[in-house]
């Protein structure tokens, strides 16, 4: 019979966590005490989960089917004679459309205006060229592209929407934001975290930034982040002082975008 | 088809500062490649043979691991054609230094599925485990837990009380799910869950403690 110590309710949760059962209510929890606490995957749990899972696999009798096999072979051989990444045959789970004998036209043609943008490709963020042009080649090439709706939250920020475009592959991102008034940069400026619960409990620095009264209703912003991000898991803007702040007391939050 | 089945080896000394270093991670007799510390680096520069390589000696691993959680064989097929696409695209991010192949390949192989299954049933949001392994080992604070292999972990559970091990065996040397389990043991669905968690962190103490001990010496395979 069990005779283990009773465990921490947070234990329990860690451990559900790395076995993947977590119920919706246990879900709830864990993603209050994310907020609340910082708790953050016990990556010990999960190493020992993962090779108890290899162990397992290592030890069925099942073979994988020869013509999968075959099917991975010729991809990977394509795959070498191809640019950019390349498709699963048959795929039940990201059904393609059917292909008319223009596709191939189209991609060559895709192709063909991205290697025009390639050759114009500026630093994440450059000056030097619009930062919609940035935006547009960076939207193309992320292999890891993750979209989230930005919207804002009360008062002068009720009507503000966006979105947040972001790759952990290139560590490089944009907030796309629509009505989001223009600040007084004398006293205060906006300021962007990135929360990344893998990364640290306190959110980081996405980078301090302006809207000036251009009469444009839609801004194009680098996201300009000062550590390493993993998996974010929500972007959220702040009102801060001139120059922003190392830990932001969070008092005038204008927008989140979270997944 | 042969499965690549690394037996690792593992000595540590712990006679300087508290520092373990793992003289020997990998042993190259056993392993299905040659040239096995650099096989994802290979992958990563395209190399077709390496390529085929690393589809010969893992393609069991990932298959048994999407299977364990895919009933239906198409989907398998489908999750492990992007498992691998996946796998030349993050082949660079390797770091021998941090763990195997095994492991880096299994990780992504099994974030893959716990995606996709999450997608199907529409549950929560599960968290992966961080992109690669160094980031993994970054936050693994006890070198022997970072380096203990599956055949480690397999040799622990066996100490844990019997019916523990029990649940674990059908857990994953069976492949039943938490229902099927107290299903066939009439077990309540909430015992079976909390003993298998209560057996995860038992693992975890006992390795904890045996990278506390003196000295450790562990042969697996």
């Amino acid at each position: 019979m069990n005779s283990f110590p009773l465990q921490t309710p947070d234990e329990e949760l860690q451990a559900g966590h790395a076995l993947a059962d977590l119920s919706e209510q246990e879900w709830d929890l864990w993603h209050a005490m994310a907020k609340d606490n910082g708790i953050a995957p016990d990556a010990h749990l999960e190493w020992i989960v993962l090779q108890l899972e290899i162990e397992a696999a290592m030890n069925e009798p099942e073979i994988i089917p020869a013509s999968l096999v075959t099917t991975l072979k010729e991809q990977a051989r394509n795959r070498s004679q191809q640019v950019g990444p390349i498709e699963p045959t048959q795929s039940k789970i990201q059904p393609r459309r059917g292909h008319s004998p223009w596709w191939g036209w189209s991609v060559a043609a895709c192709l063909a205006v991205l290697l025009v943008l390639q050759s114009q490709k500026p630093a994440p963020g450059s000056k030097a060229v619009p930062l919609e042009l940035s935006k547009t080649i960076f939207i193309q090439e992320a292999p890891d592209l993750l979209r989230l709706p930005l919207a804002g939250t009360t008062g002068a920020y009720a009507q503000t929407q966006g979105e947040v475009l972001w790759s952990d592959e290139k560590q490089e991102g944009y907030l796309v934001l629509s009505d989001l008034p223009a600040n007084d940069r004398e006293r205060y400026q906006y300021q962007l975290w990135i929360v990344d619960p893998l990364r640290d409990e306190i959110p980081v620095d996405g980078g301090v930034f302006d809207v000036t009264p251009t009469g444009d209703t839609s801004v194009v912003i680098p996201i300009e982040a000062k550590l390493n991000i993993r998996q974010p898991q929500a972007f959220v803007i702040t009102v801060e002082q001139v120059g922003g702040v190392v830990k932001s007391k969070q008092e005038k939050v204008v927008g989140v975008a979270k997944k | 088809m042969r499965m690549a089945k690394q037996h690792l080896s593992f000595s540590f000394d712990r006679s300087s500062n508290d520092v373990i270093k793992h003289k020997s991670v990998l042993n190259a007799i056993s392993n299905p490649s040659q040239n096995q510390k650099s096989l994802l680096a290979r992958v990563a520069n395209d190399d077709v043979g390496a390529m085929e390589q690393c589809i010969q000696d893992y393609s069991s691993l990932v298959w048994n691991l999407v299977k364990r959680r895919v009933a239906s064989h198409a989907a398998a097929e489908d999750l492990v054609q992007e498992i691998y696409t996946e796998i030349w695209k993050c082949a660079g991010r390797f770091d021998a230094s941090q763990g195997n192949e095994t492991t880096f390949i299994a990780m992504i192989a099994r974030r893959r599925v716990i995606d996709w299954t999450r997608k199907q049933t529409r549950g929560p949001e599960w968290v992966a485990l961080p992109d690669n392994l160094d980031d993994l080992s970054a936050t693994i604070e006890s070198p022997a837990i970072s380096v203990a292999d599956h055949e480690a972990i397999a040799s622990l559970v066996k100490t844990l009380p019997e019916q523990t091990q029990q649940l674990f065996e059908m857990h994953y040397d069976r492949g039943l799910t938490q229902q099927e389990i107290a299903q066939s043991t009439d077990l309540p669905l909430g015992t079976v869950k909390t003993l298998l968690r209560r057996g995860l962190l038992e693992i975890r103490s006992r390795l904890f403690r045996q990278s506390s001990s003196e000295s450790l010496t562990t042969e697996a395979g």
